[in-house]
């Protein structure tokens, strides 16, 4: 049965490569082709729902598929793995779908289905890795692949130059995995996660812990940031929409995660280091805060999505930081399937006259009771505070429990503030308690369904710092508050700097720009161009002699 | 202007103060140039050249090219194809060097001379050049006005046109932003200049970028506008005479934004210019400025030696473009050629068409949209009978429709009139209690629609959104990824339509609607459309209106008649005031008598799938309900032979072979799927404007590429008709037919691009990619299928059929109609009974039997 489960857990990855390597009938023309990767993107939907039962099933697999001799394939598959194996050919059909009737006719149509399946087949080969070396294979080949469709319109300056970004900080992410493999085989002498697990369990009943591990884990975490745009190094990412709308549904959805992945699938290891682990929250915490609030400046639909993306990745790593993984991976999850749709769907955003969306937004225009919910708010979070204190429970949900309280009492004053009928108030809370019960459930449910797999709820982060969820809790509050006020129009000079900062996503993307720019600019192939303008022009001149 | 004074650095120069007034005219030449863009919710065509009518076509279009340094002609390749393909042949291009050098001499520096025949063909052969352009993203020839952001650029290699229009756009969205962002750093109190002045002073992304002392720069600015440019021109040291182009030119730089507040302007009064676009102006020198005023620019050396509208525009590149607009004139002629001939055809084929005097079974109106000459042409083959009717698809009924529960309206009718009427949306025969609640639980839905998209798109309540409602976005992404049945904007509309809501016709607000002008609106929708007598049982009224999902250009598939919207709402007023007993009598004293036996019945032509679906069918009585089944019957026909036509065009093959449900659920599925970027392809092909009884072109297949205008001249005796089609219809026509032709010719400039990387701004325009300024014009996929043009870039063909003494009055009356005649924007030709038939306007009056040439 496992050797059934193995081979279907690997087939969406060979499909997908298949289904990308496909030759292209010269001259480009290969009708068949369309259906062919269509169909295959489906089979591998099919075949990985089945693995998924499978792995739920037979609970963790590690095996070796040999391939020649001396090779062989490592696959690790558990819970995390039949998720993720699911979401990622769910996603990749619903993409390459969309990418098979928008790309209908464009000249590098057979260009683009080929990278957009290697790219899925490399996420796949990703989520299946059973040890480090496979995993950063895969890691840099998702990386080398997704290039390819940022550079799909290399004529667009801006898109080379998101591109260029995207490649510095990649490789710098990849640097970091490349050191972790080698403290890692210091370590443990070995790169299977099997026996890396195995052994991170011997330590942490033991609590001996070899000294290098906080090197490995530190860079496991760096790599991890890296790869998921965490401040500072996310300004890549908004500006990747010089690329088809379908590969940035699939960048924000899939492949953002992948650092999140690293986090999640290497848990038992990076819980040994609490420096890791809290330098992951406050990252994540910084991120999803920048994030949230410069999103709130885009005018642009795609734009405003991305820097969505930002905080959103922000909050994953914050929940893993938190030791919280199970939920972090309900976010990945949820994140993925609401970001897909909203970047396919963004053609949809077309308002019908000025003004009518403004009154929309939570602007304090009745600032009474926006002011008051957020009173509520912080009552609540004291409450909450003391009684987790006082029943002595994990201190590790503070910060998510704040953040809810605070997304909670925001959404009943939006539903109670239009007008104050009685039966909107009664809409009001069932909207809330309908919520949290929903948000409760879904936590219990994906914890009991993660509760092999990952390691059990330790804020492990509070021994390196014992402040850490209270400052995160403050972090937040504050957040909210400065958001809250800036959506109203400034009320000083002084203040509406603040504003322009931060519709300028405080420079950071400029810098960089800048930064890329000078070291790699754009000069060649201006110049080339320039050449070819200089012929055109001279043959324009002999054209009239003649 | 009183700022001025208080600014210490505008010092009482002589040079400033004579300067003053040059500035000034070349500040509003060069804004009145630009031209309006719609929003998206309805994007109305619009003439891109609209500010260089008074011109003649060709130079307008070297205007043009000279501005922005690309070309206004399509590829070798093109011309070479249609050549070698007999399309255009060579009688037609001799015919088109000959008018070429009549329609050139008047107007144009002495050094034309006539291209011969050989050197137009050597010019398709030679291919190399157009590949460059190509691989240069048709951006690389050298403008004829160089900016001081083109010279930084060739100095330094820094591509500061783009990174300069990108901080302008950033601005310009934030202050005209609809509704996408919840954050508004810029003071919408103050007018566009001064607004962007205040936040400018804060923001050193331009620094950043490398524009060093530029917040100190726009610190020394006036605070109004026209000082600020007057200021900066002084600074600059530009000669009076060079202004106007390279205005012209760094609007062109934001001719999105300029298109958003002209838009704006038209909204408020009309067609002047919009006050804040010499204020974008302004915004776009003051960076122009900064860069020239760096001593590493070195840009005034570049414009002292040659006058800054001639640079580089030399002989050999003018007669460059010069071939390939006299190809583009010899396509027309060869159109024009083919047009002709069908219609001598028919004509000498006698009168056969529909007109006898026997009654029609059904009369049907349709808008003149081109897409409607296919499904006429089809319901008449599949009706006997059958009579169709060309009208602009607002049927003379100028309305605001103000929906129920809101408060404003949006204009159902051409963007040339202000709609002097409001209609209501109303539920008919509730009380006014039900309508009361009516109205309240729709706020309230609104108001919770509002509160969740709030909580889904806020900044701290989005985590706790995404976790506890994230997953349920997976079925819907199953839905629209998967099964790619996404309900489409019209479908939704429908569904609002269910629950019975119409067109008040009865309303007491003195702006709505009352009965007296219920019947002038009548009477003049009847008369104009040529429907006076013989009347049938059954007269469809059929506006149009597109179906797609996902699409941010949806209404420009839409009835432009309607503004951008969709027709249905029209046609159910037109036929609900036609139905009214009242109405009927008081026609009946204007000498138009509507037969009790007669009813009007609205219906909806649905352009993406073609199928027609007939509205209010509950209102229609008893006795003329065997005469909508078969009119229901035919109308089905006809739209599977619609779709058979348009299948080929839409990638379905062998469409001719299909079962009627197989090709319907296919062309729908097209209209449904989020990710379909070609849906139709709405007026792509539009070449001609007939005006002329329907048998004169009844058996014609004209390939849906013409404008069909019904008008009979012998019951038009005081000109008031024809006027009026002229100055209205014709002009819209031709305000498609210039969109089209630029969004196919130049892409680049006049487009909008690639749908893929479209990103909506603002909720009203589009950006391609990250940033930069809105884009106008239609998508290159609107035109282009991938490998080919499906557009064909030609100037309307005009052809009205009545006696040239007529068209003759109403050019020489009607300012607007002369200039597109006389300025070569559109082709006239007048069609007379007696032989010859044909009968070409060469201008200044003088008119050509057309034979074949």
């Amino acid at each position: 049965m496992n050797d059934i489960t193995i081979l279907l857990s690997v087939t969406p990855l060979v499909l997908m490569f298949a289904a990308g390597m496909w030759p292209v009938a010269r001259g480009g023309v290969s009708p068949n082709r369309n259906a062919g990767i269509q169909a295959a993107a489906w089979i591998t939907l099919a075949i990985s729902l089945a693995a998924a039962l499978l792995i739920a099933w037979h609970g963790p697999i590690s095996a070796e598929i040999p391939l020649l001799p001396g090779l062989s394939l490592p696959v690790y598959l558990d819970a995390l793995t039949a998720i993720m194996l699911v979401l990622v050919s769910f996603l990749g059909t619903v993409v390459v779908r969309y990418s098979v009737a928008c790309m209908a006719g464009h000249e590098r149509k057979h260009f683009f289905y080929r990278w957009l399946c290697l790219t899925i087949a490399s996420v796949l080969g990703l989520l299946i890795s059973g040890n480090l070396l496979m995993f950063t294979v895969a890691w840099m080949a998702t990386s080398l692949s997704l290039h390819q469709l940022l550079t799909f319109n290399a004529e667009r300056p801006g898109a080379i130059l998101a591109a260029r970004k995207k490649f510095i900080v990649s490789r710098l992410g990849d640097l970091c995995l490349l050191g972790a493999m080698a403290v890692c085989w210091r370590i443990f002498h070995s790169w299977n996660f099997a026996v890396i697990f195995h052994m991170t369990h011997a330590m942490t009943a033991s609590h001996v812990y070899p000294h290098e591990i906080v090197l490995l884990d530190m860079l496991l975490a760096v790599a991890a940031c890296l790869k998921s745009a965490q401040f500072p190094f996310h300004s890549w990412l908004p500006d990747t929409m010089e690329t088809p709308t379908p590969v940035s549904a699939l960048m924000h959805a899939g492949i953002i995660n992948a650092g999140g992945f690293l986090i999640i699938r290497l848990s038992p290891l990076l819980i040994l280091c609490p420096q890791a682990m809290a330098a992951l929250a406050l990252i994540g915490g910084v991120t999803a805060i920048f994030g949230s609030t410069v999103m709130m400046a885009q005018t642009s639909i795609k734009r405003s999505l991305a820097f969505s993306t930002v905080g959103q990745m922000g909050f994953m790593m914050l929940e893993c930081g938190l030791g919280a993984f199970s939920l972090a991976v309900l976010h990945l999850v949820a994140h993925s399937l609401y970001k897909a749709h909203a970047f396919l769907s963004s053609g949809s955003t077309v308002g019908r006259s000025p003004g009518k969306q403004q009154a929309k937004h939570w602007a304090p225009v009745h600032g009474t009771i926006m002011s008051r919910s957020f009173q509520v708010a912080l009552i609540l979070i004291i409450a909450a505070t003391w009684a987790l204190n006082q029943f002595g429970a994990s201190m590790t949900f503070l910060p998510l429990l704040a953040i809810a309280i605070m997304a909670l009492t925001v959404l009943f004053s939006l539903i109670y503030r239009e007008s104050k009928a009685y039966i909107i108030a009664v809409i009001g809370i069932i909207s809330v308690l309908a919520i949290s019960t929903v948000y409760c459930a879904l936590d219990l449910g994906i914890s009991a369904l993660l509760a092999s797999t990952l390691p059990p709820q330790t804020l492990a982060a509070m021994t390196a710092l014992p402040e850490l969820p209270v400052l995160l809790v403050v972090m937040f509050v504050a957040a909210a508050w400065i958001q809250m006020q800036l959506c109203r129009p400034p009320q000083s000079d002084r203040s509406r700097c603040f504003y322009v900062h931060t519709a300028n996503g405080f420079y950071i993307g400029s810098l960089a720009n800048r930064m890329v720019s000078v070291l790699w600019p754009l000069e060649p192939e201006r110049q080339k161009l320039e050449s070819q303008s200089n012929e055109f022009k001279e043959s324009l001149d002999v054209s009239a002699q003649i | 202007m009183s700022q001025l004074k208080s600014e210490p650095i505008t010092a009482p120069d002589k040079a400033t103060t004579k300067a003053r007034a040059p500035v000034q005219a070349a500040v509003s030449n060069a804004c009145s140039r630009m031209a309006p863009l719609w929003p998206l919710s309805n994007f109305v065509a619009v003439n891109p050249f609209i500010g260089l009518m008074d011109m003649p076509f060709p130079s307008a279009m070297n205007l043009v090219q000279r501005v922005t340094g690309t070309p206004m002609i399509m590829d070798r390749s093109y011309y070479g194809q249609k050549f070698s393909a007999g399309e255009i042949p060579v009688h037609c291009l001799k015919r088109a060097i000959e008018i070429g050098a009549a329609g050139y001499s008047g107007n144009h520096d002495g050094f034309y001379k006539p291209p011969t025949v050989a050197e137009m063909t050597h010019w398709l052969t030679d291919t190399a050049p157009d590949a460059t352009v190509k691989a240069a993203g048709g951006k690389q020839m050298p403008a004829g006005v160089q900016t001081a952001a083109d010279a930084a650029e060739e100095k330094t290699g820094i591509q500061w046109r783009i990174l300069i229009v990108e901080e302008i756009a950033k601005w310009c969205a934030a202050y005209y932003d609809w509704g996408q962002a919840l954050i508004c750093p810029i003071d919408r109190s103050k007018s566009l200049f001064p607004a962007w002045k205040a936040i400018a002073q804060t923001d050193p992304s331009a620094e950043l970028m490398g524009l060093t002392g530029f917040r100190s720069l726009v610190s020394q600015l006036p605070d109004a506008a026209e000082p600020a440019i007057e200021y900066l021109i002084h600074r600059m040291g530009i000669a009076d005479r060079q202004l106007t182009d390279y205005f012209h030119r760094l609007l062109m730089d934001v001719s999105g934004w300029s298109g958003h507040i002209q838009y704006r302007a038209w909204q408020e009064r009309g067609h002047s210019v919009a006050p804040e676009l010499p204020e974008l102006l302004a915004i776009r020198l003051t960076y122009d400025a900064a860069l020239a005023l760096t001593a590493t620019t070195d840009w005034t050396l570049h414009h002292d030696g040659h006058s800054v509208s001639e640079r580089s525009v030399n002989k050999s590149q003018q007669r460059y473009y010069r071939i390939g607009y006299l190809w583009m004139l010899a396509a027309e002629l060869a159109y024009e050629e083919r047009t002709l001939e069908s219609l001598r055809q028919q004509m000498n084929a006698g009168t056969s068409g529909p007109q006898n005097q026997k009654r029609p079974s059904v009369q049907a109106v349709f808008c003149i949209d081109v897409r409607s000459e296919r499904f006429r042409r089809h319901l008449e083959s599949s009706y006997p009978g059958a009579q169709t009717i060309g009208f602009a698809g607002f049927f003379g009924f100028p309305i605001q429709y103000v929906e129920l529960g809101q408060d404003q309206g949006s204009p159902l009718c051409p963007v040339l009139i202000q709609p002097p009427f409001k209609v209501h949306q109303s539920l008919p025969g509730a009380s006014d209690r039900e309508l009361l609640q009516y109205k309240k639980n729709k706020a309230i839905m609104d108001s919770l629609n509002d509160a969740w998209s709030s909580f889904k798109s806020s900044a701290i309540t989005g985590f706790t959104f995404v976790e506890a409602v994230g997953l349920a976005f997976g079925p819907k992404l199953a839905a629209d990824g998967l099964l790619r049945r996404t309900p489409g904007d019209g479908m939704k509309r429908q569904a609002t339509q269910k629950r019975q809501l119409a067109p008040d016709l009865n309303c007491a607000e003195p702006a709505g609607l009352n009965i007296d002008q219920q019947v002038n609106l009548a009477a003049g929708a009847l008369k104009n459309m040529g429907l006076t007598d013989q009347f049938a049982r059954l007269v469809v009224i059929c506006g149009h209106g597109s179906d797609t999902t996902n699409n941010p250009y949806g209404s420009s598939l839409d009835c432009g008649a309607c503004g951008g919207h969709r027709g249905d709402i029209n046609a159910r007023i037109a036929t609900g005031v036609l139905n009214k007993l009242e109405v009927r009598q008081a026609l009946r004293s204007r000498e138009i008598d509507i037969p009790d036996d007669t009813w009007f019945i609205a219906a909806m032509h649905n352009t993406t799938t073609d199928e027609v679906e007939l509205l209010d069918t509950h209102m229609v009585p008893p006795s003329h309900l065997n005469d909508m089944d078969a009119l229901a019957q035919a109308l089905s026909t006809a739209s599977h032979r619609t779709r058979q036509e348009r299948g080929e065009a839409l990638g379905i093959k062998a469409p001719a072979d299909m079962t009627v449900p197989r090709l319907k659920a296919l062309v729908q599925a097209r209209s449904t799927d989020w990710a379909q970027i070609r849906p139709e392809w709405g007026l792509a092909g539009n070449a001609a404007f007939i005006a002329a009884p329907r048998r004169r072109t009844g058996k014609i297949n004209l390939n849906g590429r013409v404008f069909l205008h019904d008008y009979h001249w012998n019951k038009d005796p005081d000109l008031a008709v024809l006027r009026l089609i002229l100055s209205a219809p014709m002009v819209v026509a031709n305000w498609i037919n210039m969109q089209y032709f630029a969004s196919t010719v130049n892409n680049d400039v006049f487009g909008s691009g690639s749908k893929l990387l479209h990103n909506v701004v603002g909720t009203h325009g589009v950006c391609a990619g990250n940033a930069g300024d809105l884009r106008c014009g239609l998508p290159l996929e609107s035109v282009h299928d991938g490998s080919n043009w499906v557009h064909e870039p030609l100037r309307l063909l005009v052809i009205v059929e009545t006696p040239r003494a007529r068209l003759d009055a109403i050019i020489s009356s009607e300012p607007t109609v002369k200039k597109l005649v006389e300025n070569q924007w559109v082709h006239l030709i007048a069609m007379e009974e007696a032989k010859p038939t044909f009968w070409r306007y060469d201008g200044d009056g003088a008119w050509r039997a057309a034979e074949s040439c």
